[in-house]
């Protein structure tokens, strides 16, 4: 037996156990009623019931936003980096490393100790006066998307710090002498450049957000409905335990995933050949 | 009118980082259509001027003149100058063509005369073959080439070459410098090419312009300066020269009487084969104790009974000794100069 194929085994296997069984189990599931049959009745439930329909809206949305903010700021903070001197660099991203994985319980809780409703901010506002942070609610869709922003654009800047350091200051100085100005150079070089980047960074931001559970939950509990809020009570009974609707619920969330994950492949291989 | 002699006249050029004056008080005058090269070893200030004639590095003292105009408050893209990195800086999300049609497409030309102009550039540098592969499909040599079309084509009045050869192999170096003293001949375009290598500026240039410290230490044709250092550093620098004191030179009986100083030998003046007349000429006696042969030519060293070392070099012909050998080499006591 070939060391590739030594190799290749115990990882399919993984990949089967861990990854194919249960997606497959998941659509079947998602296919079934209560009773086991088969059944196009959950599908049905989730296009025609505002409650689910309502569900796949805020997710795409909350996502979208997130996805967006997180990704405009992003692509300013890792520009900045790269322009500090190498050691604050290095120190930077070990410190978006451990943002980046700083999400669910304990994030929410560290935001509910700053902008929740006894607060620090909520305390400085009422003391200073300070209107719009004294409104700001953290249990709000705004205060959702704040959230989201906190480990979407740590994240951001990991995946877009390495594509922006490869940009070589000589490129500049090169298109400045051939008599281009700065908006010139950003448009024809950098962004075409940077744009394969951008998108596979706009995909992971925004299926980070879509799969987000605790943060949400720990904030808003079910006040907020989302896919995975949704999936998490039909599984744990809060709302009627029903399992193959979740199971449905479930497939529509990897097949949204999977069209974007397509679709930007799609454009990131047009534009990188 | 613009004298040709000035073509680029740099006057009192001063340039600081961070307190530290790295050009100091450089005044130089560069003729049109030449080839110079600046010279000097890593730190003398040679990219840092270079910079700021094409104006990457605008915090200087001093006045830089081309053509007539003075350009050092003008924006690098309003010079109309070109510039060659060491690394190429070839954009590599763009072809070869729409590399070397860049300029052109900021100056708004039409699609036609883009498609000629380019075109026409592709040929002289031999890359018609090559014009939508991209920078990462080519040799070095290949993408210094495109580098050097893509300024070309915009006929820049200069081009500043910023040890373009660098990053070659040996080979590839000795073919695109000849390649670029082509272009720059066929083409009429004035060059400044920075080099930290004698050989390379000796082959190509018109006029080298010896840099250290920040400071210019000779400017002249490369034979002149070859054969008449000003300094003990230029002398140093660009050949292998014996440097001897006025002592040394009458220790080892060649001259008498000489005043202070220090004196030059170049290596390839000392013959081994005795001169059919002496007359005017004077022996030194060694032992060869040092012997390399580099392919058409050899170096080697006399140990002299004073104890001087002595390099000399003759061509890899009718050698007619070997390491060991006591020999006497021949000098024409007239070619024996004084530094300075």
């Amino acid at each position: 037996m070939g060391s590739k194929v030594k190799l290749f085994f115990p990882f399919s296997l993984v990949m089967l156990i861990g990854l194919i069984l249960p997606v497959i189990v998941m659509v079947i599931a998602g296919f079934q009623g209560m009773d086991g049959g088969f059944t196009l009745s959950n599908y049905t439930t989730i296009f025609t019931q505002n409650y689910y329909r309502m569900a796949i809206f805020n997710s795409l949305w909350i996502s979208l936003i997130a996805g967006i903010i997180g990704l405009v700021i992003s692509i300013l903070g890792a520009w900045a980096i790269t322009r500090l001197a190498e050691r604050t660099q290095n120190i930077l991203i070990i410190l978006f490393n451990l943002a980046a994985s700083f999400a669910g319980i304990p994030l929410a809780f560290s935001l509910i100790i700053v902008f929740g409703n006894a607060g620090i901010a909520k305390a400085l506002a009422h003391a200073l006066h300070i209107g719009f942070l004294g409104n700001f609610s953290i249990y709000s869709l705004q205060g959702l998307i704040l959230a989201y922003t906190f480990f979407e654009v740590p994240l951001g800047i990991l995946f877009l710090y390495a594509p922006m350091k490869e940009i070589k200051k000589e490129w500049f100085e090169a298109a400045v002498v051939l008599g281009a100005n700065r908006s010139f150079f950003i448009k024809t070089i950098i962004l075409p450049i940077l744009l394969p980047n951008i998108i596979e960074t706009f995909i992971i931001l925004f299926a980070n957000a879509m799969g987000t559970y605790e943060t949400m939950y720990a904030l808003t509990g079910n006040n907020f409905i989302s896919i995975p809020i949704v999936i998490g009570s039909l599984i744990d009974g809060s709302l009627n335990a029903n399992v193959p609707l979740a199971c449905a619920l479930a497939t529509i969330f990897a097949a949204v995933m999977a069209i974007l994950v397509l679709v930007g492949n799609r454009i990131i291989n047009r534009k990188r050949k | 009118m613009v004298n040709t002699d000035n073509f680029l006249s740099v006057s009192h050029l001063n340039i600081s980082f961070n307190g530290n004056t790295v050009i100091k008080d450089l005044s130089f005058n560069i003729k049109k259509g030449t080839l110079t090269s600046f010279l000097g070893p890593s730190g003398s200030g040679k990219t840092t001027v270079l910079r700021a004639i094409a104006g990457l590095n605008q915090t200087f003292a001093g006045q830089i003149m081309l053509d007539g105009q003075d350009i050092a408050n003008l924006q690098p893209n309003q010079r109309n100058i070109g510039m060659i990195f060491q690394s190429y800086a070839l954009f590599p999300n763009l072809t070869v063509f729409d590399n070397i049609a860049y300029g052109l497409r900021v100056q708004k030309k039409s699609k036609a005369e883009i498609e000629k102009a380019v075109t026409d550039m592709l040929a002289v540098i031999g890359l018609t073959q090559r014009r939508d592969y991209y920078p990462a499909n080519l040799s070095g040599g290949q993408r210094q080439r495109v580098a050097i079309a893509r300024s070309m084509v915009l006929e820049p009045k200069l081009l500043l070459l910023d040890e373009p050869l660098s990053a070659l192999d040996a080979k590839t170096r000795v073919e695109l410098r000849n390649q670029i003293k082509r272009y720059q001949q066929e083409l009429g375009i004035t060059m400044i090419f920075v080099t930290h290598d004698q050989t390379e500026a000796m082959a190509i240039s018109d006029d080298v312009l010896i840099m250290s410290a920040g400071e210019l230490e000779q400017q002249g044709s490369a034979m002149d300066i070859y054969a008449n250092p000003k300094t003990m550093f230029v002398a140093d620098f660009i050949g292998n020269h014996n440097v001897l004191t006025a002592t040394d030179l009458s220790k080892l009986g060649l001259v008498a009487n000489q005043t202070d100083g220090q004196y030059i030998i170049r290596p390839e003046l000392l013959e081994h084969v005795m001169p059919a007349n002496l007359n005017g000429y004077a022996a030194i006696e060694g032992q060869v104790v040092e012997l390399a042969v580099l392919g058409n030519r050899v170096e080697y060293s006399l140990k002299t009974a004073t104890g001087h070392i002595v390099k000399a070099e003759c061509m890899n012909q009718n050698i007619n000794f070997t390491i060991n050998d006591h020999i006497k080499v021949y000098l024409k006591v007239a070619e024996i100069k004084k530094v300075g």
